[in-house]
């Protein structure tokens, strides 16, 4: 099983409400690496990455998804959790009354099970993945995104992803709300935790953010569908022209392989 | 209500002899219970029972509890005791020490309520604890003391009564819980006086089996520059039908007012909360907060009574409900009745049902669906549960430990295992 590639997607349909928003989409994401989804408000990028979560309104209607081998769309969304996987949303939920070191913890125990640390070791964890994102420990006391300014709620999101490790994270638009600095912080926070064995989906408008972050692979999807897929230099290219014309190429780059 | 277990006035009076009990607590006991035999019967035509099956809380076919029909404990620490800290039965208390209750119970307390049930309670009473803390005396820990009720088909009357003198500081944590197999009917009544400058916190953790109706009456006197906070947890019991009622009447007088209820099943929690103002300067905060899955219900009246001379207070009410299915319901009717002009005064309730996005949102983490919903049970109890703070003794150079601490894990506990059936 471990020796499967890390995510599979095949001609994956998905609808939300009877809709059909995802129009088939095929992808892989082998460990280590790096992908970066790019395409128009309402092309249908949360849509894949809710459908990737297991959100119970997103319903795959056809196609399949392979996570190290072992089929996806069955399991609920925690029991993809506990299999590795992760989801940055970009609308973190707020919880008040829940503290940002209770949630963690209970994540941590959610996810790692058995091997659940410590709550000595828990604590040590949490307070260096702080450290690496240049959060403040005062942070751990607030009510999870209750009031949260957009840029901290990103930074959650990735001190989320740093405590639960996870095999493969899916940044839906992590970099949108950030300021410079913290940009530059969540970034180099994603590429320490980056190892040969994680993979990363990384959904952003901005190639600045593949600045920090080297893809490996760049995807566009318009319309529910990827048209196309290419190196860095696609994402300077359709910052420069926009992604107009797209569409059009799609046949040429999809034949392309 | 009125064909009571079959006791007659004289029955009273040979009850009271035989409890030793002194002269005037025989005619305390018979003149409330002149007052129910007067008082008119409830009726579904009343506004206050128009939502309420009588049915549930008739005694006909209930026998009058025995002392024996329900374990109460307390332990009261050595230190206490010594510096005069009074926490015992009331039934001893009256052999042992009556004139000591008798600027107290069943006083002032009860006797303006004019409300059939709880003149009854007066008069019947059968359980009860006293507690009295002398005048700047700070007990530093919680006081526990439970209550347990074995026997069904019982009408039980438990009495709590808490004097807190000048200057003192007291927290007390009672739970009462129940293993019964037939219906039972529990009047309970809680009378606090919270005298100058005295700070009381008193918790009550509510945890009846499903036999249990309950009918609840809390009555709390603030006197000058006093604080008192009240937290009521109500879990179990079929049908709760409680009033929570706080005289403010001494300047300045302070009361924080929580409670954390959950019903499934059938279970229905009727809440009557008086925030009654009557001295200046005086401010109440409450907060009630309910989860209710199955088909259970909760009605929620609260009144603000801000009288003439209560110039300058501020009195702030908030009812939130969280439903876990859509059969369960949930009622709240403010009501504000503000005679002084110079008064700040805000009211506030809700209504809704677990998010399906913070749900996805755990769960994505995670978290079973169960906790999920867990959590954010947790979360939308901790606005209540992390008020609850006993007040720090005074002149005390640290910050002290918060003695609270244990109470709200305590709660949490059993709050986890109504969840745990809930969900
Ligand atoms: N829960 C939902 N209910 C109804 N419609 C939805 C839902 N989720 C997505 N959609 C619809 O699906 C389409 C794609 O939305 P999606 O959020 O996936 O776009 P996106 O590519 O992430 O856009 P953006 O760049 O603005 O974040 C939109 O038309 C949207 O309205
Ligand atoms: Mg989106």
């Amino acid at each position: 099983m471990s020796d499967a590639p890390l995510l599979v997607i095949e001609n994956l349909h998905v609808s939300v409400e009877g809709k059909e928003i995802i129009k088939g989409i095929s992808l892989q994401v082998n460990r280590g690496e790096v992908h970066a989804l790019m395409g128009p408000n309402g092309s249908g990028k949360s849509t894949l990455s809710n459908a990737l979560g297991g959100h119970p309104r997103y319903q795959v209607t056809g196609g399949r998804i392979l996570f190290q081998g072992e089929d996806l769309v069955a399991m609920k969304a925690d029991e993809r959790a506990r299999q590795g996987l992760f989801l940055a949303f970009q609308y973190p939920q707020a919880i008040p009354g829940v503290t940002v070191l209770h949630f963690l913890r209970m994540a941590m125990k959610a996810v790692r099970g058995a091997e659940t640390p410590s709550p000595k070791q828990m604590r040590q964890a949490i307070k260096e993945k702080l450290a690496l994102l240049e959060m403040d420990e005062a942070f751990l006391q607030r009510y999870v995104n209750d009031g949260f300014s957009g840029g901290e709620k990103k930074r959650c999101e990735i001190l989320q992803m740093a405590v639960l490790q996870p095999r493969l994270a899916v940044l839906d638009e992590t970099d949108s709300g950030l300021d410079i600095d913290a940009l530059r912080v969540v970034a180099n926070g994603v590429n320490r935790l980056m190892g040969p064995t994680m993979g990363v989906l990384l959904i952003t408008h901005y190639q600045r953010l593949l600045n920090y972050i080297q893809p490996h692979v760049v995807h566009v999807l318009m319309d529910g569908r990827i048209v196309r897929s290419g190196g860095k230099e696609l994402a300077l290219e359709l910052e420069a022209k926009g992604y107009e014309g797209s569409d059009t190429e799609a046949t040429a780059s999809g034949k392309r392989g | 209500m009125s064909s009571i277990i079959s006791i007659t006035q004289d029955q009273l009076a040979a009850l009271s002899q035989r409890r030793h009990e002194p002269e005037w607590l025989r005619s305390l006991r018979l003149s409330h219970w002149q007052r129910f035999e007067q008082l008119p019967e409830p009726s579904t035509h009343d506004e206050e029972w128009r939502r309420n099956d009588l049915s549930q809380f008739d005694l006909a076919s209930l026998t009058l509890a025995t002392p024996e029909a329900m374990a109460v404990q307390r332990a009261l620490p050595p230190e206490a005791q010594a510096a005069g800290v009074r926490f015992a039965d009331l039934a001893e208390m009256v052999r042992t020490a009556p004139e000591a209750l008798r600027p107290w119970l069943m006083s002032d307390g009860l006797k303006t309520t004019d409300r059939k049930w709880v003149a009854l309670h007066s008069a019947l009473w059968t359980h009860g604890t006293f507690l009295y803390v002398p005048p700047h005396v700070t007990v530093a820990v919680p006081l526990r003391m439970t209550c347990h009720l074995t026997q069904g088909g019982v009408a039980v009357f438990p009495h709590t009564c808490i004097v807190a003198d000048r200057g003192s500081q007291v927290m007390l944590f009672e739970t009462t819980t129940a293993a019964t197999d037939r219906r039972s009917v529990v009047n309970t009544a809680t009378e606090l006086f919270i005298q100058e400058e005295a700070q009381v916190a008193y918790v009550n953790l509510q945890a009846w089996d499903g036999q249990v109706v309950s009918l609840t009456t809390q009555r709390a006197h603030i006197a000058r520059g006093g604080q008192c906070t009240t937290l009521s947890v109500y879990l179990g019991g079929q049908t709760t039908k409680a009033y929570v009622e706080t005289l403010l009447t001494g300047e300045g007088a302070v009361a924080n007012l929580l409670g954390l209820h959950m019903g499934e099943g059938h279970q229905q929690v009727d809440l009557h909360t008086l925030q009654d103002h009557h001295a200046p300067r005086t401010t109440s905060d409450q907060v009630y907060k309910a989860v209710l899955g199955g088909s259970a219900r909760s009605l929620y009246t609260g009144l603000i009574h801000i009288r003439k001379p209560a110039q300058k207070s501020n009195a702030y009410q908030l009812n939130k409900n969280l439903l876990l299915t859509n059969t369960a319901k949930a009622d709240s009717i403010p009501k504000l009745e503000i005679e002084a002009d110079d008064v700040r005064c805000t009211h506030g309730a809700a209504v809704g049902h677990i998010d399906a996005e913070t749900e996805f949102y755990l769960m994505s983490r995670g978290l079973s669906r169960q906790e999920a919903g867990r959590l954010i049970i947790h979360g939308f109890f901790e606005q209540v549960l992390g008020r609850l703070q006993q007040p720090p003794p005074q002149g005390a150079a640290d910050p002290p430990r918060n003695m609270a601490g244990t109470v709200q894990e305590e709660i949490l506990e059993a709050i986890d295992r109504k969840i745990a059936a809930a969900l």
